[in-house]
């Protein structure tokens, strides 16, 4: 037990120092040359679309559903409708929405922390409403897909400038490649270095671009969920038990993970098999 | 006649203990009772792992039932499950100092 606890105090300090050095750019680059390494013929600005940058068969069937009536377009409006009806415009952080897209995640310095697009709308709702919002589907995902479209065509770019904006990005970085679970495996193990590659009937989706569509609309779910229902998702799946969606561990990560996308346009393109 | 002196005080020794100990003390707790030593060392490891947020998806459900089973007098599934139980709160505990260097292969 004792071990344990310094091992888990050393890991934080590791964290902590890691920060003087933090890189984000350098990182960036690194993570951009590890794909373009292992798919070389797949243009940056594809990683927008996800596995579909990957595979042709898919990249078909997406196309097919874009032309149609994609199956989120109308949570999608409904979001927009209910992003007035709540009059979350009234809110400074939310007045406008393409540019709010675009600044989260950001970390706030006065309190400590990284803010993401849903904690901005869920604080906002709860402000205007009185009432609490879920985390993770429903209205909240709905309002955070309408936010985002908004956003369309601008691109993903995060700033890690603070001492305390680098410590978070670097404990989502760990966080991010560490191995866990009973399947003892990392996010990275799946969708850095087996990008492309098949885990049974499905493709590994490249980590870079994931956040360029999120909330994003799953077959699987039959409806549109944020970024941290799939992180809670793959960690179920490695059969590690998933930490609560909006928690400081998962809002470091996505301020990691959307970092790493950072150049790769929004898009309203948030079909996913 | 030394020995016999020598036994006597041992066992004298010991009941004066007994006795100060009183009856209300359980002598049958901790590790003498292989399941209660098992599933308190899943329930701390559980509680270590969930803490670094490092636990494992079954780990909270084996030792629900692992409690279940030995309640209702299955005791060799029982300690069987808290033993596993455990064994996972110590590998997680490994991926959590694992985590500590945990970086990009590339």
């Amino acid at each position: 037990m004792k071990k344990l606890i310094t091992a888990v105090v050393s890991l934080g300090l590791m964290v902590g120092t890691a920060s003087a050095g933090t890189d984000v750019e350098a990182d960036r680059k690194a993570f951009v040359g590890h794909f373009k390494s292992i798919k070389p013929n797949v243009e940056f600005a594809d990683y927008t679309n996800g596995v579909y940058a990957y595979d042709e068969g898919s990249r078909d069937q997406f196309e097919e559903i874009l032309d149609g009536i994609p199956p989120y377009e109308e949570a999608v409006e409904k979001g927009g409708a209910e992003f007035e009806k709540f009059g979350l415009g009234k809110c400074a952080a939310l007045a406008d929405p393409a540019a709010a897209r675009v600044k989260h995640p950001y970390y706030d310095e006065a309190a400590g922390t990284v803010v993401t697009l849903e904690g901005t709308i869920r604080k906002c709702y709860t402000e205007q409403t009185g009432k609490k919002m879920g985390t993770m589907k429903g209205k909240l995902a709905r309002i955070s897909a309408w936010v985002s479209d908004q956003a369309a065509g601008e691109k993903v770019n995060v700033k890690v400038e603070s001492d305390g904006a680098k410590a978070a990005y670097e404990r989502g970085k760990a966080t991010f490649y560490a191995k866990r679970g009973q399947f003892n495996m990392s996010c990275a193990d799946c969708h850095v270095y087996q990008a492309g590659k098949k885990a049974r009937a499905d493709i590994l989706s490249p980590a870079l671009g994931h956040t360029t569509h999120v909330p994003m609309y799953r077959a699987k779910w039959g409806g549109i969920g944020t970024l941290h229902r799939r992180y809670g998702g793959c960690y179920k799946n490695m059969r590690a038990k998933p930490i609560m969606a909006q928690d400081e561990v998962y809002r470091d990560m996505e301020f990691f993970h959307q970092a790493m996308s950072n150049g790769l346009e929004i898009t309203d393109a948030r079909y996913r098999k | 006649m030394k020995k016999l002196l020598l036994t006597t005080l041992t066992v004298f020794a010991f009941s004066a203990q007994a006795d100060y100990l009183g009856s209300s003390h359980n002598w049958n707790n901790g590790s003498s009772d292989p399941f209660k030593a098992a599933i308190a060392a899943a329930e701390s490891g559980y509680a270590a792992n969930l803490k670094a947020n490092m636990a494992w998806r079954d780990t909270g459900a084996m030792i629900k039932e692992a409690k279940k089973l030995q309640a209702s007098g299955n005791t060799a599934g029982a300690l069987a499950l808290a033993d596993a139980a455990h064994t996972q709160t110590v590998n997680a505990a490994a991926q959590t100092v694992a985590a500590g260097s945990a970086g990009p292969r590339f």
